[in-house]
């Protein structure tokens, strides 16, 4: 019963962390038609600049909360220079190819910055308290803080969607942007709001992140991919999907390490992908309109 | 056509010119009348940078604290290798290429330092190993290679005999990455702890990328061992003993090795109080920074290169700088490849400052340090178990 506890609530936490950057991706697939593969690199600036900030004498929430803003403009500043002066060229391969450049600009440039400072960087936990025992289960802290802030994060996105003017708005962008620019959206505004939404999304997986693993410039990579992965087995156009994805991928890990053996552990997500995709080529709740390329 | 042939002629001379410079070159091997050009191949940048920009700080230092050498000074040329297999390859490629150098230092990393290996030896250079622990890149001997840190699998002998010393401690956990790196020095803890009568009960995985290493500490827990033995990476202990000391782990002894030697730093880290407790790693050299031992070699580093601060890994650059400089002097002003190997086979006992015990070479034998010693995080400072362990 202990084991099943730990490994629940370590795998919801890493598979929740998953949703989240599968989130972003998913947003701007559905806002814009691209994967953005500088999502992993926006997800490694937000830990950089949070534990930059903190090294400048912010305190800890106060930095957190920078590092997403910054994070979040950086995103948009992308949408601007890499994505708005292509988009005449409508070709998703060239659209890839500039998200994919951006991501190893951003790369190099935190190695040119904080290469000589460290080979990982510590970010210290959010709150630091003894595991919480309830019964036959034990949930550590940081995990418990994880899960917590992703469920909040998860709520308040989706009733920003669902229940606010921008969200909808974006919401009709991403359904039909043509059928939005006849009725007067602007949908070029709506376009910078995804990617920074997408953006902002990332940064809090990031800061979220951070106090768990460690931080270095590659950490974004490794994490990029479990989100693809997270978000080609939820269906790519689905905000659910992503979460269901996530965790999915989070819980088969740590399951699959502990029960069938920890060499394993790594290799486990995309057994799951191969899997889901031979059986259902949309993902778990992929839309019929949804098409591979 | 008179410009023409004007403008041949300037070609056919500058052709002969370089031919003449390059021939020139090679035939010095990296040795001029007042320049003894050494090629530095690391990781400078990337998360392993640790290996190999500190490692080779701490050569240049030394270089430059030692000044002209039968008249010549030394000049280090790093090339990048990121500690991968293809950044190896290109790094010693351009290293050759456009410096020739008289020898190579360096090599931080096992999987990247046996990628390039072919290059270095087709090219007959000279390489002296200061962090790449591989069994493979000396044994057997290919008679270029000189290492001056403890081999991979005498690494992993030695974490089972520290083990089989602690006091009621039969079963044995071990976490391990299962790459070049770490095959070697798990096989090397197996056949150690086999013969020393240890109970190894979990032998768990990790890589490099591993996020959370909830499922190994859960394992090796109701494995119930007595001590717990770390083949990692610094970042893959980290998340590692996080997991670890969540579940009590780290009560237990556990072993760690030279790649986590800056135990301070560790700790630093891992953040969570009490998780080092019980954490004791190989230290190859006699102090640790901070140490009054350390001053004088502080004082160097910051004369020559006033930007660093002292790590563990500096220290193993110093130590194969000091050798390369003794090896320098011993083979005097008339400077070969073959005559540096000749020379450094010949080093019998030579004491490195920062190392606790004397390196030797034979024509056989080219791993020079057998040595080592456990230290531990108490109160805040490294203390040191013993003076010195094999």
């Amino acid at each position: 019963m202990l084991d099943t506890s730990i490994l629940l609530v370590n795998g919801i936490a890493v598979g929740g962390l998953y949703s989240l950057l599968a989130m972003g991706l998913v947003i701007v697939f559905k806002g814009s038609g691209i994967v953005n593969f500088a999502h992993g690199a926006l997800f490694t600036i937000s830990a950089y600049a949070a534990h930059t900030l903190l090294n400048l004498g912010f305190s800890y929430f106060l930095s957190i909360l920078f590092a997403i803003i910054i994070t979040t403009l950086i995103g948009m500043i992308i949408e601007r220079t890499a994505f708005r002066p292509l988009i005449k060229t409508a070709d998703p391969l060239i659209f890839k190819g500039a998200t994919v450049a951006c991501a190893f600009i951003i790369i190099g440039l935190i190695r040119w910055r904080f290469g000589g400072l460290g080979d990982y960087l510590s970010l210290p936990p959010l709150f630091s308290f003894s595991p919480i025992i309830v019964g036959q289960f034990i949930i550590p802290s940081q995990q418990l803080i994880i899960i917590i802030c992703v469920t909040l994060i998860m709520f308040i996105f989706g009733a920003f969607f669902t229940y606010s003017g921008p969200g909808r708005l974006m919401q009709a962008v991403a359904e039909d942007s043509e059928a939005a620019k006849v009725v007067g959206i602007n949908v070029d505004i709506i376009f910078l709001w995804i990617w920074g939404a997408g953006s902002c999304l990332g940064a809090l997986a990031g800061v979220l992140m951070a106090p768990v693993t460690l931080i270095f410039p590659d950490m974004g990579l490794i994490m990029l991919i479990k989100a693809v992965a997270a978000a080609v087995v939820g269906g790519f156009d689905r905000l659910s999907g992503a979460v269901a994805g996530g965790l999915l991928l989070g819980l088969s890990e740590v399951c699959f390490g502990y029960f069938v053996g920890t060499q394993y552990q790594d290799v486990i997500g995309f057994i799951v992908i191969i899997f889901i995709l031979t059986f259902m080529p949309r993902g778990l709740f992929g839309s019929k309109n949804l098409s591979r390329v | 056509m008179k410009i023409y042939k004007s403008t041949l002629r300037l070609l056919s001379l500058i052709v002969l010119l370089f031919s003449f410079v390059s021939t020139q070159s090679i035939a010095n091997e990296g040795v001029t009348k007042d320049k003894i050009v050494i090629g530095g191949i690391g990781a400078l940048s990337g998360p392993y940078y640790l290996y190999g920009e500190l490692v080779l700080n701490g050569a240049e230092a030394v270089f430059k604290e030692a000044g002209a050498i039968n008249g010549r000074t030394i000049e280090l040329q790093k090339e990048d290798s990121m500690c991968k297999g293809e950044g190896s390859i290109a790094a010693a490629k351009k290293v050759i290429a456009e410096h020739n150098p008289l020898m190579l230092v360096g090599f931080g990393c096992s999987n990247a330092t046996l990628a390039s290996q072919s290059i270095v030896l087709e090219a007959g250079i000279p390489s002296i190993v200061a962090g790449a622990t591989n069994d493979k890149i000396t044994t057997p001997n290919n008679g270029l290679y000189f290492r001056v840190v403890m081999k991979a699998s005498e690494e992993g002998a030695m974490q089972a005999n520290f083990v089989s010393t602690i006091p009621n401690v039969k079963k044995v956990a071990v976490v391990t990455q299962k790459d070049a790196w770490g095959t070697a020095k798990w096989e090397g803890f197996m056949s150690a702890a086999k013969s020393k009568g240890l109970d190894v009960v979990a032998v768990e995985e990790m890589t490099l990328d591993t996020p959370d290493a909830t499922a190994q500490a859960l394992r090796m827990k109701n494995a119930n061992p007595d001590a717990i033995v770390t083949i990692l990476y610094p970042k893959p202990t980290i998340v590692f003993l996080r997991s670890a000391h969540q579940l009590g782990l780290t009560k237990l002894p556990t072993i760690g090795h030279t790649s986590v030697s800056d135990v301070k730093d560790l700790a630093g880290k891992v953040n969570l109080p009490g998780a080092l407790d019980n954490f004791y790693t190989i230290s190859l050299t006699s102090f640790t920074p901070g140490e009054p031992e350390a001053a004088k070699t502080t004082a160097m580093l910051k004369k020559h290169l006033p930007n660093e601060e002292l790590t563990q890994y500096h220290l193993w650059g110093v130590a194969a700088g000091e050798l390369i400089v003794d090896a320098l002097k011993r083979a005097g002003k008339d400077l070969t490849r073959q005559k540096m190997v000749d020379t450094l086979r010949s080093t019998s006992s030579f004491k490195a400052s920062p190392y606790p015990a004397p390196l030797s070479f034979s024509k056989t034998d080219h791993d020079g340090y057998e040595m080592g010693l456990f230290t531990k995080l108490k109160d805040g400072k490294v203390v040191k178990i013993g003076t010195s362990y094999k």
